[in-house]
């Protein structure tokens, strides 16, 4: 750096070509505005698929083959569960079997023609056959645990049977609309800001306008100080707008420090752009860049433990999800918004996300250098 | 339109994709190689549950319930907090995701006969967990519950059967591989995009304009090798699913081939659209990661069951492909569908590719002139 001392001030050479990389991304008008606005309108389509309700809701026809007294209150109970809508009640089993099959219907509830006579009785127990359609497991396990607590609950308080109690207590608690949309706050922001680190040197190397700023008296640091700029920009940008729709419009609950998760925000965009700059100055062109970023982005994806709870990946695999910063963020966001956590409950996802900007800008810088000779 | 020049330009792009072993990767081998990743996630042991306990009857009753919690593998006691004060800092912390707490009294109503109480805290800032985690060890607290005091003289008043239908071992493997092909195909679609936007932004295209090629023979040179190769590559895919993982496929190939070629048709014709009107590749990279990869992943039904009829439901079959998708291909592997059962999502897959591969024509031939 010292050799090009007399072409003045480092801060002075950075702001230029920070300066240049702003017009850049302001000449490009369309780009800068879907970075910000696509996300935006992502989120609404996130929510709005959601509906109003606070709780998921699975739809199930009872076949009802009894038609008594007792029968019509297992429907009454599984609408009382509030997670379960009755689509229908209907007494030919082909008709479920049908909506069952179109996915009009993700269960049936078929009560034999004994069912409210046994139960009177007392005797022998009523027995009652819950179908569902396991082609969507999440939905199976859920729907069945709800559906058949509820059934069984119906009995025990009939007959005053039930030894053991169960009461949940639920701390924290949210609707499912602003549980679907906590994690966006971490894809969205996740998925701009390795796009524009991802495409930024390559992008330059294919045009041929890399070798010209390497010619002007920028050093190689400085380079790479400016090109972090427009995805950490972006990336800032792109955190508040989220954050405030999510807030205001939707309602999120920020229960504990605004500040610290924009802080832990820093640090995520900051490793977020550095392994994008390192990708960006591996390939040839941006043709590569691209496959790499969407094979990155469904992987990321699939290994931040929102679709799959990562403390119960085997060995390797959970390894492998260590190193996303993604996984860190994601549970930073959920424990400083949605469960008031602080800097001490959450060393270890913050140090985590240091460790991993540590490494990805030493491969960053390493990698950045060697394409720049 | 001549087909000679048709097929000349076809020529010419199966040229260009020999030579660019990326391009052939993205198209033939990618599709089967990301679900191959994919998959790999919901090989996890999903059931696993991690939770912390309070005793604080500190009986033999309660140590032997605690005790039958865990007596498998599938819950695992990693904490034990002495005041509501600490548990809510584990659930804090996030260490656990449910607590569950033996209150004083329990030994003492169950040799009495009464009716005991088992308290559980669960952090509902993860509703889809907390849900799964009550119900096991509500479960659990039910099977134990039969074996002791009062019950174990009646049977259950009702017992409930059930029967998990087209997925009997409820394998997650099975249920999302036929689902995450929605995410797995787009990469073709991706490569025909990344072409044409790469034609206009190194200015190849101007030097097509000057030949005598129309649009509509441009617009089938690029699509018509991408395709066939693209639905070679859904093959490669299918075969993955089926010897690698083991998936059961019900349905009929010849079936399973016809929705993947719709479904492709429907991507190539929405990355044909972008491709040709972004006009850098950049710009085509970026509509492409946020309109295909999001809503495919969050709003396809992938994961949370679209509601039939509602107006979010109605909207996205009509411009999301994967939202169509996801559901057939789902039916084909586990329910066995036959092709007339997909008819309407089929119309939509093909609604929308013959939309945009018009807009993309009209599009085209303003350029010209």
């Amino acid at each position: 750096m010292s050799d090009r001392g007399m072409d003045g001030s480092m801060f002075h050479r950075i702001r230029t070509l920070a300066t240049k990389e702003l017009w850049q991304l302001r000449s490009d008008k369309i780009f800068a505005g879907l970075l910000i606005i696509v996300p935006l309108m992502l989120l609404g389509m996130v929510v709005s698929v959601a509906g109003g309700e606070t709780r998921p809701a699975d739809r199930v026809i009872v076949v009802d083959h009894d038609r008594s007294a007792q029968s019509r209150r297992i429907a009454q109970a599984l609408e009382n569960t509030r997670e379960i809508v009755v689509h229908a009640r209907i007494d030919r089993l082909a008709d479920g079997d049908r909506a069952l099959f179109e996915g009009l219907v993700q269960g049936l509830v078929v009560i034999p023609p004994d069912y409210g006579r046994l139960l009177r009785e007392g005797v022998r127990p009523a027995e009652v056959l819950l179908v569902v359609d396991a082609s969507n497991t999440f939905v199976a396990i859920r729907l069945l645990g709800t559906a058949s607590g509820a059934i069984r609950a119906l009995g025990t308080t009939q007959t005053d049977a039930q030894s053991i109690e169960v009461r949940p207590t639920r701390y924290f608690e949210i609707t499912a609309l602003q549980g679907r949309l906590a994690p966006q706050l971490g894809f969205l922001l996740y998925q701009v800001v390795l796009m524009v680190a991802g495409l930024s040197i390559v992008r330059e190397a294919e045009t041929g306008t890399l070798e010209q700023l390497l010619v002007t008296p920028l050093a190689r640091l400085e380079l790479i100080v400016g090109k972090m700029l427009p995805p950490l920009l972006v990336g800032i940008i792109n955190f508040w707008a989220l954050f405030a729709a999510a807030r205001w419009i939707w309602d999120l609950p920020a229960r504990g420090s605004v500040l610290l998760l924009f802080g832990t925000a820093l640090l995520f965009i900051l490793a977020q752009s550095a392994w994008g700059l390192f990708l960006s100055s591996r390939v040839r062109r941006q043709q590569q860049a691209t496959q790499l970023i969407f094979v990155q982005i469904l992987f990321d994806m699939a290994f931040c433990g929102y679709v799959v709870p990562v403390e119960n990946l085997p060995g390797f695999l959970s390894w492998i999800s260590e190193l996303l910063p993604l996984r860190h963020y994601l549970v930073l966001v959920r424990s400083i918004l949605l469960r008031g956590g602080g800097f001490v409950d959450n060393l270890v996802p913050i140090g985590a996300l240091v460790a991993l900007n540590v490494v990805f800008w030493t491969l960053g810088v390493i990698s950045l250098r060697q394409r720049l000779q | 339109m001549s087909f000679r020049r048709t097929w000349a330009l076809i020529r010419k792009e199966l040229a260009h994709i020999r030579r660019d072993y990326q391009i052939l990767f993205m198209v033939l081998v990618a599709p089967a190689f990301v679900l191959f990743l994919l998959t790999y996630t919901f090989a996890a042991d999903l059931q696993q549950v991690r939770i912390g306990v309070m005793d604080q009857d500190h009986s033999p009753s309660s140590r032997r319930y605690v005790h039958t919690l865990t007596s498998d593998d599938e819950v695992l006691v990693v904490a034990y907090p002495g005041s509501y004060a600490e548990t809510l800092a584990l659930l804090q912390r996030g260490a656990v995701g449910v607590v569950v707490v033996v209150p004083p009294g329990f030994h003492a109503d169950l040799t009495a006969g009464r009716s005991a109480a088992i308290q559980i805290v669960l952090d509902g800032s993860d509703y889809h967990k907390a849900e799964t985690y009550l119900q096991n060890i509500e479960q659990r607290t039910m099977a134990w519950a039969a074996t002791q005091g009062t019950t174990a003289q009646r049977p259950p008043p009702i017992v409930v059967h059930t029967r998990p239908l087209y997925n009997l071992p409820m394998s997650w493997i099975d249920a999302m591989t036929p689902g995450l092909m929605a995410l797995a195909f787009t990469f073709p679609a991706i490569a025909v995009a990344l072409a044409c936007a790469r034609e206009t932004e190194q200015g190849s295209y101007e030097g097509l304009l000057s030949t005598p090629i129309r649009p509509i023979e441009y617009l089938l040179g690029k699509l018509v090798p991408y395709l066939v190769l693209g639905v070679v590559g859904t093959l490669l895919a299918w075969a993955t699913a089926l010897w690698w993982f083991g998936v059961p496929f019900r349905g009929s190939l010849a079936d399973f081939t016809v929705v993947a070629s719709a479904f492709m048709l429907s991507l190539m014709g929405i990355g044909i659209l972008i491709g040709s009107t972004a006009n850098s590749q950049r710009l085509t990279i970026i509509i492409i990661v946020l309109i295909f990869f999001v809503p495919s992943f969050f709003l396809s039904g992938l994961l949370i069951p679209l509601e039939p009829g509602s107006l979010a439901e109605r909207i996205l079959v009509r411009v999301l492909p994967a939202a169509n998708y996801v559901d057939m291909n789902r039916s084909l592997f586990l329910k066995g569908a036959q092709l007339s059962a997909l008819g309407a999502g089929l119309v939509n897959l093909l609604w929308i590719a013959a939309a945009t591969l018009l807009a993309s024509l009209l599009l085209a031939k303003k350029r010209v002139a």
